[in-house]
C-alpha cells in the first residue's frame, strides 16, 4: 500500500518522465553534435556523483578526479591497444587499481582532518600526470593514446557513431544515482554524514572515522574510473592533459558544486548546466583563459552565495508544490477521512 | 655515481626550494593565525611575476628594484581579492576555504592569461646571465639572490612576530582567536594583516623567480604543489618548518629529476609527502595541527 | 561492587604546564560519582585522558579491569561503554534530529531494530516532537539533551558529562537531574563534571575535588561542601580563574 503510494509521488512521477523524455530524445535530434553534447553531460553528472560521495556527503575535498578517470581511461585502452581485451574485461582492473590508489591516498590523511586531504590528492593528481608520461612506453606519453574504429562491436566499446554511447551512459547515469542513494543509506553513508556534521563527536560516538571516510574515498574513485572507461572509448582519445589535468578535476567539482553538493540530483543538474556552458563559453571565450576564468569566478560565487548548490530552487519548489497540494487536501480532508473509515 | 653532477644538482634544489619556502613560510603564516590553508598561492606567484614585469615596462629597472613596487601592487591586489571573497565567508569550516581559495586560484591564474595573453613574457636582466664559480661548481646568481632574499624576507617575518607589537598581536590570535578578541585584539584586522603577508611573500617569490622563469600563467602550476608540501613537512603552522620544507622538496625534486627523469620529480614529492604524513603526522618538526 | 575506573598518578603537560598531576581517584560501578573543582583545575582534561582525546605522560587508566592504552582509540573506548558529553554540545550540523541519533544506534543494530531504539530514545529525552528538526536549529538545551541522547544510544556503561548543567536556568536543572537519575537506574555509571557544586548535591553519592590538577578531597557531597581546604580553593580559584579551561574543554 505505502510502496504504490511512494510511486505515485510527484518525485518519482518526475523521474519517470524524465527518464522516458531522455529514452526518446535521440530520435529527434539529428545533429551529432548535440548527442555529444548530451553524452558529455551525462559523463560529467556520473564523474560528478562519484566526486560528491566523497566531497559532498563527506566533505572532503579531493582534487584527483581526473586522476582516477585517467585510470580507467588508461587501463581501457592499454589494454585494449596491446591485448585486444574488451573494455568490460578491463573495466575491473581499473576499479582495482582506482581501490588501490585511494587506498593509498586516503591511509596517511584521512587520521588527520582538514586540508591534509585536499593536499594530498592535489600531490596524486600532478605526480600521476608524471607517471603518465614517464611510461610513454604504453601510454604514448603526452602525444596520447587512439583507439580505432573497429566496426560495430558493443564488446569492443566501437560503434560507427556516438548514438549508442547515448544510452550507455543514460544507463550509467541510472546505475550511478541507484549506487549514489544506496550508498547514502547504509551504515557508512549515516556515518559519513556524522563525520560532516562534527568529527570530533562521531569519533567519541563511536564512529572510526578514519575507516569510514576511506571507504567512501574508494567508493568514489571506484565509480570515477567505471565512468572514465566508458567516457575514453567515447572520446577515441585520450592524453595526460585531456584525462589527467588539475582542469577537469576542478570542472569536476564545479559540476556537484553548482548543481549541489550532498544531494542526490544536485550533480546531474550541474552537468546540464556546465558542459553546456563549456560548450558555448568555447565558441564566444576560445577553450582556456576567459572561459577558465569564468568557472573560477563560479565556483567562488557558488560557495560564497549559495553553497547548497541550485538544486535547492528546485528541492524548495517542489515542497511548495507539495504543500499546496497537502492543504488542498486537508481542506477535504473531514469528508475524505470519513468516506475511508466507513 | 657522478659526484658532480650530484652536488650541483643538489644546490641548484637547495636555491629553488627557497623560493618554494618562500611561499611555504607565507602559507604557513596564514594558517597559523587563521586556520586557512591557501592555496592560491601559486596564482598570486603568477601576478607578482606580471607586476615585476609591468613595473620593469614602465620604469626600465632591474627586477631587484622593483620590490617596493611589487610589494605595494601586491598588497592593492590581495587586499581587493581578500576583502571580496575570503573576508565574506571568515568563520565557515574548512571545506568553504578550500573551495574558495582553489576558485580563486583557478580565477586569478587564467585572469592573468586573459590580460597578459598566451605567450610568455620575458623581465630582462643583466644578472640573469651572470654566474658564480665554486671550484668546478656553477651557481646562477639570480638563484643566490632569489635565496638570500627569501632569507631576509623570513628573518623579517620572524623579527615581526617576535618582536613587535603587531606580531604578538598575531601570534595571540594564533594561539586562539577567540581569547584574543576578547582580550580586545582586533582579530579581524589580524586575520587581514596576515594574509596580506602571505600574498606578498608568493608575489616577491614571483618577483624573485623572473631571472629564472618566463613571466606566463603556467609558472602556477610548477609552484601550487611543492609550498603545500612543503608546510606539511614543516608541520603546518611552524614557519622553520616551512623553510626547511621547502629545501628538503627543492632538493628531493631536483636529485630525482635529474637522476631518473624529471617525469617523476613530482612522484618522488607525492610518496615523500604521502609517507611524511603518515608516519608523522604533526610534520618532520612535530609542531604542526592534526587538524587543517 | 566492583570497579567501573580506576584512574592511578594521572599526568599530563601542555606546553610545561601540568595540566593535571599525579591524580588518583575511581568510580564504583551503577554510581554518580561527581568531579568538581574550580574552573581550569583540570576537570576536562582528565575527561580527555579517560575518552581518548588525549594521552597521559605518566600514570594509568583501568576501566573494568583493563588498561586503557594509546591502542584504544576514541572509537574504541566508546565501543567498550565509555560515553562522553561535551561542554560545548557537538550536534551533526544539518543532519536531523532523528538522524544524528539513528546514525549512533546503527551501530549497534540493523536498520530496523535501529529505529526502534531511536523512537525510543528520543522520547526519553523529549526530542521526539522535534525529531525532524535540523539538529543546529535546537536551542542549547535541547542541544545538551541531545548530546546525551546520541551517547545513550551507544549503550554506554559509563558517561561522563561535562559541564552538563552549565547555562541551564533552574528549571531545566531540575530536569536534567531527574533525566540523569533515570539513566543511572538502567545500570548506567555516571560521572558528572561539574565546577558548580551545589548543582549535583542533590543526585550524587560522592564527590572528589579537584584542585590545580591534583586531587583535594573525597567524600560526602555534604562533606565536601563544609570542607575548608575546599572552600579555599574555590575562593582562592575563583580569583584567579585562567582561560586553561578552554584549552583543556577543547
Amino acid at each position: 500500500m505505502t510502496k504504490a503510494k511512494n510511486l505515485l509521488q510527484p518525485k518519482f512521477i518526475v523521474m519517470l518522465i524524465a527518464f522516458l523524455f531522455f529514452l526518446i530524445l535521440p530520435t529527434f535530434i539529428e545533429s551529432n553534435y548535440i548527442i555529444t553534447v548530451l553524452i558529455k553531460c551525462m559523463a560529467f553528472a556520473v564523474f560528478g556523483m562519484a566526486w560528491n560521495i566523497i566531497g559532498g556527503y563527506g566533505a572532503q575535498v579531493s582534487w584527483a578526479s581526473a586522476s582516477f578517470v585517467a585510470i580507467g581511461a588508461y587501463t581501457n585502452f592499454i589494454m585494449q591497444v596491446e591485448l585486444s581485451i574488451s573494455p568490460f574485461l578491463s573495466i575491473p582492473v581499473g576499479m582495482l587499481l582506482s581501490f588501490l590508489f585511494a587506498t593509498l591516498i586516503g591511509y596517511g590523511t584521512f587520521r588527520l582532518r582538514g586540508a591534509y586531504f585536499a593536499i594530498a590528492t592535489i600531490a596524486f593528481a600532478e605526480a600521476f600526470r608524471g607517471v603518465l608520461q614517464y611510461f610513454s612506453g604504453l601510454t604514448r606519453g603526452s602525444a596520447g593514446m587512439f583507439i580505432t574504429y573497429r566496426g560495430n562491436n558493443f564488446l569492443a566499446l566501437s560503434f560507427s557513431n556516438d548514438r549508442p554511447f547515448y544510452f550507455i551512459f543514460l544507463v550509467l547515469v541510472i546505475i550511478s544515482l541507484i549506487v549514489s542513494r544506496l550508498f547514502i543509506k547504509s551504515k557508512t553513508g549515516y556515518y559519513l554524514g556524522c563525520i560532516k556534521g562534527d568529527e570530533d563527536a562521531a569519533e567519541t560516538l563511536g564512529i572510526e572515522t578514519f575507516k569510514v571516510k576511506l571507504k567512501a574515498f574508494q567508493i568514489s574513485a571506484i565509480m570515477m574510473s567505471v565512468a572514465g572507461a566508458f567516457y575514453a572509448s567515447f572520446l577515441t582519445f585520450i592524453s595526460p592533459i585531456s584525462t589527467a589535468s588539475f582542469n577537469l578535476s576542478v570542472m569536476i567539482g564545479i559540476v556537484a558544486i553548482v548543481g549541489g553538493t550532498a544531494t542526490l540530483w544536485g550533480p546531474v543538474l550541474g552537468a546540464f548546466i556546465i558542459v553546456p556552458l563549456i560548450e558555448l563559453s568555447g565558441v564566444l571565450l576560445g577553450a582556456a583563459g576567459a572561459s577558465n576564468v569564468l568557472y573560477g569566478l563560479l565556483l567562488v560565487v557558488m560557495v560564497m552565495f549559495r553553497p547548497s548548490g541550485l538544486i535547492t530552487i528546485l528541492y524548495a519548489l517542489f515542497d511548495k508544490i507539495k504543500k499546496i497540494r497537502d492543504g488542498n487536501r486537508k481542506v477535504k480532508v473531514p469528508i475524505s477521512v470519513d468516506e475511508e473509515d466507513s | 655515481m657522478n659526484y658532480w653532477l650530484f652536488f650541483q644538482t643538489l644546490i641548484n634544489g637547495l636555491l629553488l626550494g627557497g623560493v618554494y619556502s618562500l611561499i611555504g613560510v607565507g602559507i604557513t603564516l596564514v594558517f597559523g593565525v587563521m586556520k586557512i590553508v591557501n592555496f592560491a598561492a601559486g596564482a598570486y606567484l603568477v601576478w607578482g611575476m606580471y607586476f615585476t614585469w609591468v613595473w620593469h615596462q614602465v620604469t626600465g629597472w632591474e627586477a631587484y628594484a622593483l620590490i617596493p613596487l611589487v610589494i605595494i601592487s601586491m598588497i592593492i591586489f590581495g587586499y581587493i581579492t581578500f576583502k571580496l571573497t575570503i573576508r565574506q565567508v571568515l568563520g565557515s569550516d574548512f571545506t568553504t576555504f578550500i573551495l574558495i581559495t582553489v576558485g580563486l586560484s583557478f580565477f586569478l591564474q587564467n585572469l592573468s592569461e586573459v590580460v597578459f595573453g598566451t605567450s610568455p613574457l620575458a623581465v630582462t636582466s643583466a644578472t640573469a646571465l651572470y654566474s658564480l664559480r665554486l671550484g668546478t661548481f656553477v651557481i646562477s646568481v639570480p638563484r643566490i639572490i632569489a635565496f638570500g632574499g627569501m632569507l631576509i624576507f623570513v628573518a623579517g617575518i620572524g623579527i615581526l612576530l617576535n618582536k613587535t607589537l603587531l606580531g604578538r598581536a598575531m601570534r595571540a590570535t594564533a594561539e586562539n582567536a577567540e581569547v584574543s578578541q576578547m582580550l580586545g585584539i582586533n582579530t579581524e584586522k589580524t586575520f587581514t594583516i596576515a594574509f596580506l603577508f602571505g600574498i606578498v611573500m608568493a608575489g616577491i617569490a614571483g618577483l624573485l623567480v623572473t631571472p629564472l622563469f618566463f613571466v606566463s600563467a603556467n609558472v602556477a602550476e610548477t609552484f601550487r604543489l611543492a609550498p603545500l608540501v612543503a608546510v606539511v613537512l614543516g608541520g603546518l603552522g611552524n614557519i622553520k618548518g616551512a623553510l626547511i620544507g621547502g629545501m628538503l622538496v627543492g632538493v628531493i625534486e631536483g636529485l630525482v629529476s635529474t637522476f631518473i627523469s624529471a617525469d617523476i620529480g613530482v612522484a618522488a614529492i607525492c610518496i615523500l609527502f604521502l609517507i611524511v604524513v603518515y608516519l608523522f603526522p604533526l610534520g618532520l618538526f612535530g609542531k604542526g595541527a592534526r587538524k587543517a | 561492587m566492583s570497579k567501573m575506573l580506576e584512574v592511578k598518578d594521572l599526568s599530563i603537560n601542555f606546553g610545561g604546564i601540568k595540566a593535571v598531576r599525579d591524580f588518583s581517584f575511581d568510580i564504583e560501578e551503577g554510581e554518580i560519582l561527581a568531579l568538581i573543582g574550580p574552573n581550569g583545575c583540570g576537570k576536562s582534561t582528565t575527561v580527555n585522558l579517560i575518552s581518548g582525546v588525549s594521552t597521559p605522560n605518566t600514570g594509568t587508566i583501568k576501566y573494568q579491569g583493563e588498561f586503557l592504552t594509546k591502542k584504544h582509540s576514541i572509537a574504541t573506548r566508546s565501543k567498550m561503554g565509555i560515553g562522553r558529553t561535551f561542554q560545548t554540545p557537538k550536534p551533526f550540523g544539518f543532519l536531523s534530529v532523528y538522524d544524528n541519533v539513528f546514525s549512533i544506534t546503527l551501530q549497534r543494530h540493523g536498520f530496523k531494530e535501529a529505529r526502534a531504539k531511536t523512537n525510543e530514545i528520543l522520547k526519553m529525552f523529549e526530542l521526539d516532537m522535534v525529531c525532524e528538526e535540523p539538529s543546529i536549529k535546537l536551542p542549547i538545551e535541547k542541544r545538551k539533551w541531545l548530546d546525551l541522547a546520541r551517547v545513550m544510544a551507544t549503550e554506554p556503561k559509563l558517561v561522563m558529562m561535562d559541564e552538563c548543567m552549565a547555562g541551564l536556568n533552574p528549571n531545566e536543572m531540575q530536569e536534567n537531574l531527574e533525566l540523569v537519575k533515570r539513566i543511572n537506574k538502567t545500570g548506567v555509571t555516571i560521572l558528572f563534571i561539574e565546577h558548580v557544586m551545589r548543582a549535583v548535591v542533590s543526585v550524587c553519592t560522592r564527590a572528589v575535588v579537584m584542585n590545580e590538577g591534583t586531587f583535594l578531597f573525597e567524600g560526602t557531597p555534604e562533606t565536601a561542601l563544609k570542607n575548608a581546604d575546599v572552600i579555599r580553593a574555590y575562593i582562592g580559584g575563583a580569583a584567579t580563574e585562567t582561560p586553561d579551561e578552554s584549552k583543556g574543554g577543547e
